[in-house]
């Protein structure tokens, strides 16, 4: 916890969930529908 | 802080200059560029830009001891958001648009210096100073204000009231919503359920995908795909159809909707409103091909009620072209924009 | 002992008798196909002259219009009116306009009353259950003060009913004629579904001081359950209706009725219609207590009462919110099912003739978000440690203003011929982008993700988070939101390049991301802010009247906002009575001008307004008699309330 509490560290911490998160949120949520997020970077 | 604060502060002051220069005209508004297909965030990032300027410049004039007061700060907001829309942006908002807008920024403005007691009560404090009249120059100012408030008074209800020779403004609708189906040379086609021929893949199937694949590169200047040459010497299947629609649209479209299909042909300035700009998001990118179809072939006279006042000339094609040169026209469409029709599934 | 054993039985019973009066008309609707089976041999035999096959004993078959299924013919085909008094007699006067007037005030004060129980049932839920004993009476008496204000409100909504009714029967006979043979049954369960609602609701009002203490106060909850039950159903009969005469089904084309009642209540639209509503009339009680709430506190002349009035107006405005912030979704599910049930319907809709509607709608709930946002930020004046959080609103303010004015740049702009010439087309580059769905969506999930930023800050306003990770969070949650508004824009941005039928799946990533900023960081905050030290009480009753202007505000634009959906949900249908099966051939059946209808639409919206003040008032009256026994108003003692909820 203590490491955490370094501003340094927790930003990268959290921008790693975050990022993830909502990368996985874009990416599952289009499969579901039958689409394809990565569209225009397949190509 | 304070070096961030400064660098703030300079894109302000560097902003404002612009925009003064662009106001009385000496700068013309097009010296910073806006990139296109980049605009719309552009505009936004801009007035982004603008907001942490002017913050970075009340922080430093803070610190300097020379802080605008609240009041000014509103209203000087407000005033730059109406100039940026007026002067920067080309081409020419629209007066209904811009009021639109300006009556947005006043309200977040509003919302802005009254968010606490504390600012709202310095935003107020000089109209009621004025209201109050203790000193000389409040008493003058709201003597000033009595006698200018009718006269503006009088100058908006004389231009209310003074005949215009402007023409009237229409509420058109561009795309009215299509019949169930049409019948064109003895042929009736379903709008929801028809599709194009000739968007074919190789082995002569309907599929948008590949032809999707095959269209040019929307972006950064419209480049054709390596293999997707419909002028090449061996091209087949869907690209020869392009080829072909581009053919007859230079015998019959361009004149009017243009050689880059942006609306601006030979003729497009006789009409008003000018043709469609098929390079548009808004035409062509959002409408199923078989609207397109339908359109192309009754053309103006052939809108219907709601498409009030039919302020279309375009020519019923249907008199004119055969329905499979129709659809390699429209082919050929979004081939050379690099859209892709709408489609429901 | 015995007394107290007997009132459990006797109300045990009650609710029994309650629940029975629920299922009569399910069992009243038992026989009913078979009475509409035998139906068709008299009608067939009556309309036999008219009809070639219809004659001799053959059974007569029908095709479905919607479910495409074979269905024995059971009822008149939909008569073809001409205009004159026979089909369509009128005063010297718009039909369709006094249609219209007795329709929206009868819909105004129906979803008032049916809203304002479900409130009732969750603010009487929070006082049962929560441990604090004077927030518990509070919680009750402020149950009880809703449901006092829709008592009046329900017989005015019966009133308005009938009247709605008469003006059928009398100006539109031919069309309410064949809209009650199909409807037939369903009329009848409505009818008795009332007297149920009645029923149950003043049991339920008269009850509640009888039942306020244990385990009757339990009955008197689950009354509220059921209450709120019938009047869903209520409006999901009325919803199947409008239903079909959008998107008709169960008949064939000529609009004869083949026989299954289901199909006709449950057609394309229903559902859609049935959830929009729900959460849109919530959204609308919510707002008109709010506004309630806020008229009362601007008249208060105590402290007191200004603490009450407050805490009412930030409750209801809560719930509002909270219903109003999945409005959108619901909204495009009924467009999205509309598309799919008519494209021609939708493009009407929203890009054709009624398209200038919708920019008018996004204006209103943008107002209705701004509001929102407004008040908030003043109800943190109301709380000491708040401060902190005050010289960063206008960047908000920014963020709200930029969302907004994408969400409401129309997609083709009114203006005049010369500058249309000056601008070279009828598309702006640049703004012509944001007229499409994608920069919309992302304007939207901006205001909302706002909103609920907002909703944050005022949660933790007057608390500093104790928990050993608190850094982190605080961190956690900024860099959350930063990401959620960057994927939000990215995604709109995202949608310009790639093609439609791609591009309409990513407005579910992007609610996706507001609804996690939702979910995520409101557990997150309360997590951090359990036992959390607190800077300062709440003071209720010390907020600007800016505030309460606010909540009005707020309820203006709901009141305006359903007039217009209605408006926009009724015209869609054109010149049909029922979409094409019966057509409106009086003389009204074109298309309202923009400006004719926003002035109907605020008319509505003022007869409202001032037939709802009159209702406030006569409740006031009562208020005086009854002894001011419950009014519990030590506000300062009172923690947060609903906030976590």
């Amino acid at each position: 916890m203590g490491a955490l509490n370094n501003p340094v560290i927790a930003v990268i911490v959290s921008l790693i969930i975050a990022v993830g998160y909502f990368t996985m949120v874009d990416h599952y949520l289009m499969d579901m529908q039958g689409l394809d997020y990565w569209y225009l970077f397949r190509e | 802080m304070k070096a961030l604060m400064s660098l703030g502060a300079l894109v302000g002051i560097l902003g404002l200059l612009l925009l003064g220069g662009m106001t009385l005209d000496v700068v013309p508004s097009n010296t910073v560029r806006l990139v296109e297909g980049y605009m719309p965030m552009q505009l936004l990032f801009e007035v982004g830009c603008y907001v942490l300027g002017f913050t970075g410049l009340s922080y430093i004039l803070n610190a300097m001891g020379m802080a605008i007061p609240r009041f000014w700060q509103g209203i000087g907001f407000w005033a730059f958001f109406i100039l940026y829309l007026k002067y920067r942006v080309y081409p020419p908002i629209p007066f209904s648009v811009r009021a639109m807008y300006g009556t947005v920024g006043l309200v977040c403005v509003f919302m802005w210096v009254s968010a606490n007691e504390e600012d709202w009560q310095k935003f107020k404090q000089p109209i009621l100073n004025v209201l109050d009249a203790q000193t000389g120059m409040n008493k003058m100012l709201r003597y000033a204000f009595l006698a200018l408030i009718p006269v503006l008074m009088w100058g908006f209800s004389y231009n209310a009231m003074m005949p215009k020779s402007e023409e009237p403004i229409e509420l058109r609708t561009v795309h009215p919503a299509p019949p169930a189906s049409t019948k064109v040379h003895g042929k009736t086609y379903t709008l929801q359920t028809s599709q194009n021929p000739y968007r074919v893949n190789p082995e002569g199937k309907y599929d948008q995908e590949y032809s999707n694949a095959n269209i040019v590169e929307q972006s950064m200047g419209r480049l054709m795909k390596p293999n997707a040459n419909p002028w090449g010497e061996n091209s087949q299947g869907y690209l020869k159809y392009v080829r072909e629609g581009g053919e007859i649209f230079f015998q019959n479209c361009h004149f009017c909707h243009g050689d880059n299909l942006n609306g601006r042909g030979l003729h497009a300035f006789a009409f008003n409103p000018i043709p469609a700009n098929f390079t548009d998001p808004g035409t062509i990118a959002q409408l199923q091909e078989t609207f397109i179809f339908w359109r192309v072939a009754k053309g103006g006279v052939g809108l219907p009620n709601e498409g009030f006042p039919w302020a279309s000339v375009m020519p019923p094609w249907e008199q004119h072209l055969t329905a499979d040169e129709m659809w390699k026209v429209i082919l050929f469409e979004y081939w050379h924009t690099g859209y892709y029709p709408r489609t429901w599934d | 002992m015995g007394l107290v054993a007997r009132k459990k039985l006797f109300s045990i019973m009650a609710l029994g008798a309650m629940v029975g009066l629920l299922l009569l008309p399910i069992v009243m609707a038992l026989p009913s196909p078979a009475i509409g089976e035998e139906a068709p041999a008299v009608e067939a035999g009556q309309a036999g002259g008219g009809q070639k096959e219809g004659e001799g004993e053959k059974v007569e078959k029908g095709r479905d219009v919607y479910y495409k299924t074979e269905g024995i013919v059971a009822g008149a085909p939909a008569p073809k009116t001409t205009d004159g008094p026979a089909d369509y007699p009128r005063y010297n006067f718009e039909s369709r306009v006094l249609i219209w007037f007795a329709n929206q005030q009868h819909l105004y004060y129906g979803s008032f009353v049916l809203a304002v129980p479900i409130f009732c049932m969750i603010i009487e839920f929070m006082g049962v259950v929560t441990k604090d004993k004077a927030l518990a009476k509070k919680y009750d008496q402020l149950a009880y003060d809703f449901i006092k204000i829709s008592l009046t409100a329900y017989s005015l909504t019966a009133v308005l009913g009938g009247i709605l009714i008469f003006t059928f029967l009398t100006l539109y006979p031919a069309f309410f004629s064949y809209l009650s043979s199909i409807f037939r049954p369903v009329m009848h369960i409505y009818a008795l579904m009332f007297v149920a609602e009645s029923g149950t609701l003043y049991i339920y009002y008269y009850g509640w001081d009888k039942m306020k203490e244990g385990f009757l106060k339990w009955i008197h909850l689950s009354m509220s359950v059921i209450l709120n039950i019938i009047g869903t159903l209520l409006m999901f009969l009325a919803n199947s209706w409008i239903g079909f005469m959008m998107s008709p089904a169960g008949v064939d084309e000529q609009g004869r009725f083949l026989g299954n009642i289901w199909h006709v209540i449950h057609t394309a639209l229903w559902n859609p219609l049935n959830l929009h509503r729900i959460l849109g009339n919530m959204a609308f009680g919510g707002g008109v207590v709010a506004a309630y709430a806020a008229y009362k506190f601007l008249a208060s002349k105590t402290d007191e009462e200004r603490a009450h009035y407050d805490w009412m107006g930030y409750i209801a405005m809560a719930l509002g919110v909270a219903f109003l912030i999945p409005l959108p979704f619901a909204g495009y599910w009924l467009m999205r099912e509309v598309y799919a049930y008519r494209q021609q319907m939708g493009i009407t809709l929203m890009g054709g003739l009624l398209a200038w509607l919708f920019i008018i709608q996004a204006t209103m709930i943008g107002i209705l978000f701004l509001s929102t946002n407004y008040y908030l930020w003043q109800a943190m004046g109301r709380m000491r440690g708040a401060e902190k959080y005050q010289r960063y609103i206008k960047y908000l303010v920014f963020l709200l203003a930029c969302g907004y004015m994408v969400f409401i740049t129309p997609h083709t702009m009114v203006m005049t011929p010369a500058e249309l010439k000056a601008m070279g087309g009828q598309q702006h580059p640049v703004l012509g982008n944001y007229g499409v769905m994608s920069a919309k969506n992302g304007g939207i999930n901006v205001i909302i993700t706002t909103t609920v930023l907002s909703f944050v800050w005022y949660m933790r306003g007057n608390k500093v988070s104790t928990v050993s990770w608190a850094k982190f969070g605080n961190i956690f949650m900024g860099v959350f939101f930063a990401c959620a508004y960057v994927n939000i824009i990215w995604l709109a941005i995202y949608g310009y390049y790639i093609p439609a039928n791609v591009r309409v799946g990513l407005s579910v990533p992007q609610v996706a991301t507001t609804l996690s900023c939702l979910f995520f960081m409101f557990a997150l905050n309360s997590v951090m802010m359990r036992g959390a030290k607190q800077m300062g009480p709440i003071e209720w009753g010390k907020i600007s009247a800016r505030s309460q202007y606010a909540l009005i505000m707020l309820a203006t634009a709901f009141t305006w906002m359903m007039g217009l959906m209605g408006y926009i949900r009724s015209s869609v249908r054109l010149f049909w009575h029922v979409n094409e099966i019966m057509r409106d051939n009086s003389p009204w059946a074109y298309t309202h001008t923009v400006g004719f209808a926003a002035n109907m639409i605020s008319a509505n919206v003022l007869f409202f307004w001032i037939s709802i003040l009159f209702v406030f008032w006569l409740g006031s009256l009562t208020a005086k008699k009854a002894p001011v026994e419950a009014k519990v108003g030590v506000p300062g003692a009172v923690p947060q309330p609903a906030g976590s909820h």
